[in-house]
């Protein structure tokens, strides 16, 4: 579903993502870890089309990005993260604007369905979004995937502010978003404990390279952060010898 | 205390020198002072010559009259012209929609004609740019651009926290970035366009001139200091106040339009229509009328005249005009003209107080803004100004009854000495004419100008003291 | 689609006021601009109501003295106010208005009613007076210029334009909305385009209601207005276009929105006070008119000069209009009428070059500030609100024109009747000629304003093409860096 081939991107001098392959079949969770500016963002930021790539090509769906930025919107859904909205209109207005704007006309009730479906409480639905918490604004943002039925879903650090409780219920979320519906979600974060928990694979990465990959059901949770250590570790002796 | 106020001014001063906000901008002001200071150089050259050529060339034609009757020497009358002031070349002010000229002459009091502006294209209806323009009114925006986010950037960067996590109170920090815009503000464009404009207007009228309108330029500068030191407080203010940096630029910017543009054309309009001025038609056929019927409307002139011819012949005890030894025609005309006097100075009066009036309404409103104070109080020390152009009109007016008192007294005492050439028969020599000293007119001084503008000032003054103090409470309230 | 953002663009905007507050405040603004421009016209029109009964008044009584007079009733008063003599009649009491009535649609914009003379008092004596002529006006309330519709179109208008427009893009980054419209698939360029279009439709039709419904109110003839209300109509469009594209093009820059209004703000100063002032400027140091003050020592000497001539000027002026000479006695060389009027001839030929100088370079100036007001749509629709209103710098020439000709008519009038040593009948009184304005051909929408609505409307074309190029590729990293 989502695949880079040899994709790189530099700002002006500054290399922030080296020769990245990668394929995301369909129903997969794959999650990215990495230090600030290892090159999460700008992995996602390719995906989506919001930046053109230096070298290389990314295809969504098969459609290549650089080609056809447009054709490939129909097939995702982004949630960053701190998810923001009309602070002025309803959370249920909010959805029916931007799911509008992806060119289904919903119905209230069928709106409403897929905020329940987010997670969102019934009463919240009818206030304006400027009262939400920061996970309510995420629910919403789940909402919009739904109604549009995307294909591909990219996550930018969807869980740090989040309390344990509302972590987990987005991570139970996603999971069955992933396992129902067959979406391939690309998820950056920091949270290795969340990374292993929601994820079938992990890539960790480091100044622009994916160093490593590992399935999730393959390693402990001790095994990850000491793989997590070793690589920022080794890069940096690496450049530190330099 | 002080030190830590320096020590951020001193970093405040570095980087607005190294803003590119601040070299644009000052860049384009220099553009426009010099186009402004051009333009103002020129009127001032340009006017005042042909003002003072032509001043002397009416009184030359007055004294060439040859021999002449005095009254028909009165009827001929000479022109008053204005005098242009010298700070014009940093405000012309209204000078463009004021008269020049005024007729002297027998029997009238003339209104103070020939504006300027009926000669120029209608495009100098958008306004004119001035020294005095650019900086009581653009000047204020540079300011603006300079201060909005002084406070706001620190607080989105997180710098505010840092700072105030320091000795530094928010009343110094605000008071040091203060004193470093004022610095570069004043030393960047305020004042080398000051010392400018004074070179210019030493070069247009010499040293000796120059000196005497030091007093005048020397408060306006003042002023100008003044404005600057409000607006770069309310600029510091308001991004104090306002989380966000572009809603505080967006209120400055409103602020700013309001007294530029708004307010003017608001209370100009207001002030029209709550005390109207006549039309020129109007104010004419009153006097006519009145000059025909007396100021009261019951005394004809028919009437005042065979009232005077009974008294004179009974003051001179004889029994016919023809018996006078002074010329009667003489006495009649001067009496005419002091009773024409009550009609002028009833009917100008009247008008003038409406004039007056009208400016109570304009400056009530000049409260609203800052702007509109500094401006009144500039063309005013400039003499470019209404109480000025009034205060001239009333001078030429007491000229004009000197000259006509002392033709009619010359007509009653000399014109009924040759009987077969009474009265109108009469002429008078250029000695007469001699008498009449060439008019001049002299710009009252700052005295005069301060008097006049005391509710501009206090305007001006409450909106600076208010702004500081605003800008203290702001600063002990300042929360990162 | 375009239904779809609207009606949530409308949510938005109602929902932060700042819909309700501009179009309050227009509407407002509209409200006081059309009184104010009400009250200066009615104060014209009695003005001119009362001048028109005077002069009436005067003329039939001296029609009447005259009539009696004629019947056998012998003249006994000052033999130089006798009626039935031509001089005193021509050379005051038998004055004529000359005067330009103000335009349905006066109201709606100033222009340079409240400057230039709109009635003068013509003799057949002293020409020179018709350049000295003005209205009573407090010179703060010229200098500030007036709170008229035209005001609220040119200066308010762009500025309630780009308070409702400044931060259409910026916002939506800003509030951090931008992801999530980036991320679904609608065009973003086409969505902010509906929302400027959206925005300028409710503007300009809020805008064109309060006009029309204004202008009813103030009892105009909307019929009879139809040219010039639609020209208006048109006018405003363009220009709220226009600003509303400029705001396109400068919000699709990206950057946030306090640069966004300082950079809207600066170019509205610009084009409503910049750039005129420097025309002004320009103008008049390209060509200066001569001074007034020239003009009255130059009327001088040659008054002065022509008194002492006056019996040359007559042997002649009597060459070369023999038609003038009385059939069969000679001109009386000694009468005072005869050698004031030709001393007053010959000082009106003295003074026609420096007067044709005083209209040939206000025209010059006025060619130069049309030509270069493409600089600024500012001047541009002043300008055509001025001629919408009938108060514009060419009406009031052509109206001075006409004068000038018309003084010319009154005082051969004059000439003759006093030259041939004719009397004044009572019947003469319906010849004395009378002014009339005549409206000129030339067409309200002339080609130099299609020309500059053309330039309004590619301006506008230009700035919404950028605006869309630049949105189109406007990117969210970008915003994030």
């Amino acid at each position: 579903m989502l695949e880079a081939i040899n994709l790189s991107k530099t700002y002006n001098t500054a290399i922030a993502l080296h020769s990245l392959n990668l394929y995301i079949p369909a129903g997969e969770i794959f999650c990215l870890l990495g230090a600030n500016g290892a090159g999460k963002t700008t992995t996602i930021n390719l995906f989506m089309g919001f930046t053109e790539p230096t070298i290389g090509e990314v295809l969504v769906g098969g459609i290549n990005v650089a080609q056809k930025p447009h054709e490939i919107k129909k097939l995702i859904a982004y949630i960053p993260e701190n998810v923001m909205l009309y602070p002025t209109l309803t959370g249920l207005e909010n959805l029916a604007y931007l799911s509008g704007l992806s060119g289904t006309a919903y119905s209230d009730a069928e709106l409403v369905v897929f905020l329940q479906r987010a997670g969102l409480q019934k009463e919240a639905m009818k206030r304006r979004v400027g009262e939400y918490s920061k996970g309510m604004r995420q629910k919403v943002g789940i909402a919009i995937a739904l109604a549009k039925h995307a294909k591909a879903l990219f996550l930018d650090e969807p869980t740090s502010g989040l309390d344990p409780l509302a972590s987990n219920e987005f991570s139970r979320l996603i999971r069955g978003l992933a396992d129902t519906e067959g979406v391939a979600v690309l998820m950056a974060t920091h949270d290795l404990f969340r990374a292993k928990e929601v994820g079938d694979r992990i890539g960790i990465m480091n100044a622009g390279h994916l160093a490593s990959v590992v399935k999730a059901g393959d390693v402990s949770p001790s095994r990850l952060e000491e793989l997590y250590m070793e690589t920022i570790l080794q890069k940096h002796a690496q450049r530190e010898a330099a | 205390m002080i030190t830590h106020v320096f020590f951020i001014a001193k970093k405040e001063i570095a980087d607005l020198l190294r803003d590119k906000r601040l070299r644009w901008s000052a860049l384009t002001l220099y553009v426009l002072f010099a186009v402004a200071l051009f333009s103002g150089w020129q009127y001032f050259t340009q006017t005042k010559p042909r003002h003072a050529d032509a001043q002397a060339a009416s009184y030359q034609q007055w004294l060439a009259q040859g021999s002449k009757n005095p009254h028909s020497a009165a009827h001929y009358g000479f022109y008053a012209y204005k005098p242009v002031p010298l700070l014009a070349v940093v405000d012309k002010g209204m000078d463009d929609y004021l008269g020049n000229a005024v007729w002297m002459e027998a029997h009238k009091q003339n209104n103070v004609s020939n504006r300027t502006a009926q000669d120029v294209a209608d495009v100098s209806r958008f306004g004119n740019i001035t020294v005095g323009f650019v900086l009581q009114f653009l000047l204020p925006i540079v300011i603006i651009l300079l201060t909005f986010n002084a406070v706001s950037k620190e607080r989105e960067s997180g710098t505010l926290r840092i700072l105030l996590s320091t000795q530094t109170s928010g009343v110094q920090i605000l008071v040091g970035k203060g004193a470093a815009a004022f610095a570069a503000v004043f030393g960047v464009i305020v004042l080398p366009m000051l010392l400018v404009s004074a070179g210019v207007m030493m070069l247009a009228v010499g040293g000796q001139d120059f000196v005497a309108s030091l007093p005048a330029f020397g408060v306006w500068v003042l002023f100008v200091l003044v404005s600057v030191v409000l607006w770069i407080a309310l600029g510091l203010v308001v991004s104090a106040s306002v989380r966000e940096s572009g809603a505080a630029l967006v209120v400055l910017l409103g602020v700013w339009t309001l007294g530029a543009f708004f307010v003017p054309r608001l209370s100009g309009s207001l002030a029209r229509t709550l005390h109207p001025t006549p039309s020129a038609f109007a104010f004419n056929e009153q006097i006519i009328f009145e000059k025909a019927n007396g100021v009261d409307g019951h005394n004809s002139a028919d009437e005042r005249s065979k009232a005077l011819e009974a008294r004179v012949l009974k003051q001179y005890g004889v029994d016919s005009l023809s018996q006078l030894p002074v010329s009667f025609a003489g006495i009649a005309l001067q009496e005419g003209e002091e009773s024409d006097y009550l009609v002028f100075d009833k009917n100008y009066g009247n008008l003038f107080q409406i004039f007056q009036r009208q400016e109570s309404v304009m400056e009530a409103l000049n409260l609203l803004s800052p702007v509109l104070a500094a401006q009144s109080i500039s063309r005013a020390l400039a003499g470019t100004d209404t109480d000025k152009h009034l205060h001239f009109t009333n001078n030429a007016e007491q000229f004009r009854r000197v000259i006509m008192k002392t033709m009619n007294d010359d007509m009653r005492d000399n014109g009924a000495k040759d009987k077969t050439k009474r009265d109108f028969g009469y002429m008078a020599s250029d000695e007469l004419w001699h008498k009449i000293p060439p008019y001049t007119y002299s710009q009252p001084g700052v005295g005069f100008v301060l008097g006049n503008q005391v509710l501009n000032i206090a305007s001006l003054l409450a909106w600076t003291v208010g702004t500081l103090g605003l800008l203290v409470w702001r600063g002990r309230l300042l929360k990162p | 689609m375009f239904k779809h953002i609207m009606y949530y663009d409308w949510l938005l905007l109602w929902a932060n006021r700042t819909l309700a507050v501009s179009v309050s405040l227009l509407t407002l603004f509209t409200a006081f601009a059309l009184w104010n421009g009400a009250q200066h016209v009615s104060f014209q029109r009695q003005t001119l109501a009362v001048i028109q009964d005077s002069s009436q008044k005067t003329s039939s009584a001296l029609q009447a003295a005259v009539h009696e007079i004629e019947a056998g009733k012998p003249y006994t008063g000052n033999a130089f106010q006798n009626p039935q003599s031509p001089y005193p009649i021509g050379a005051n009491k038998g004055a004529r208005f000359a005067t330009l009535a103000p335009e349905p649609l006066a109201l709606i914009a100033f222009g340079q009613s409240d400057l230039l003379p709109y009635y003068y008092r013509i003799t057949m004596t002293k020409k020179q007076s018709l350049y000295h002529a003005e209205e009573i006006e407090n010179a703060a309330i010229l200098y500030n210029g007036n709170f008229d519709v035209a005001f609220v179109i040119v200066y308010l208008v762009p500025l309630l334009i780009i308070a409702l427009s400044y931060n259409i893009v910026a916002s939506e980054r800003e509030q951090g909305t931008l992801a999530m419209l980036l991320s679904s698939n609608a065009r973003f360029d086409s969505l902010v385009l509906t929302k400027y279009l959206f925005r300028f439709a409710l503007v300009d039709a809020a805008f064109s209601v309060v006009l029309i419904v204004g202008l009813l109110l103030a009892r105009v003839n909307l019929v009879e207005a139809a040219p010039q209300l639609g020209l208006l109509l048109l006018t405003t469009l363009l220009y709220a276009a226009f600003w509303f594209a400029l705001s396109f093009a400068v919000n699709s820059f990206g950057r946030n929105s306090g640069f966004n209004a300082a950079i809207l703000v600066g170019a509205w100063l610009l084009l409503v006070l910049i750039i005129p002032a420097t025309l002004s400027v320009l103008a008049t140091t390209l060509h200066p008119t001569p001074s007034r003050v020239e003009l009255i020592t130059t009327t001088r000497e040659a008054s002065d000069a022509a008194k002492k001539r006056s019996s040359q000027i007559l042997s002649k002026f009597l060459e070369d209009h023999p038609e003038l000479a009385p059939k069969d006695k000679q001109v009386d060389a000694k009468d005072f009428a005869v050698i004031a009027l030709t001393a007053q001839m010959d000082v009106d030929k003295t003074l026609k070059p420096l007067q044709d100088r005083f209209e040939s370079q206000l025209q010059a100036q006025q060619s130069l500030v049309r030509f270069y007001r493409v600089l600024s749509p500012a001047v541009f629709v002043q300008h055509t609100l001025n001629d919408i209103a009938g108060t514009g710098h060419e009406r009031y020439a052509t109206f001075n024109a006409q004068v000038v000709r018309f003084y010319a008519d009154f005082q051969q009038f004059f000439v003759k009747k006093i030259f041939r040593q004719e009397q004044m009948t009572s019947a003469d009184f319906e010849q004395v000629p009378a002014f009339r304005y005549q409206k000129p051909d030339a067409p309200l929408l002339g080609w130099s304003n299609i020309l500059n609505l053309s330039l309004l409307l590619a301006l506008t074309v230009v700035c919404a093409g950028v605006g869309l190029r630049r949105t189109a590729r406007l990117q969210l990293v970008y915003a994030v860096a």
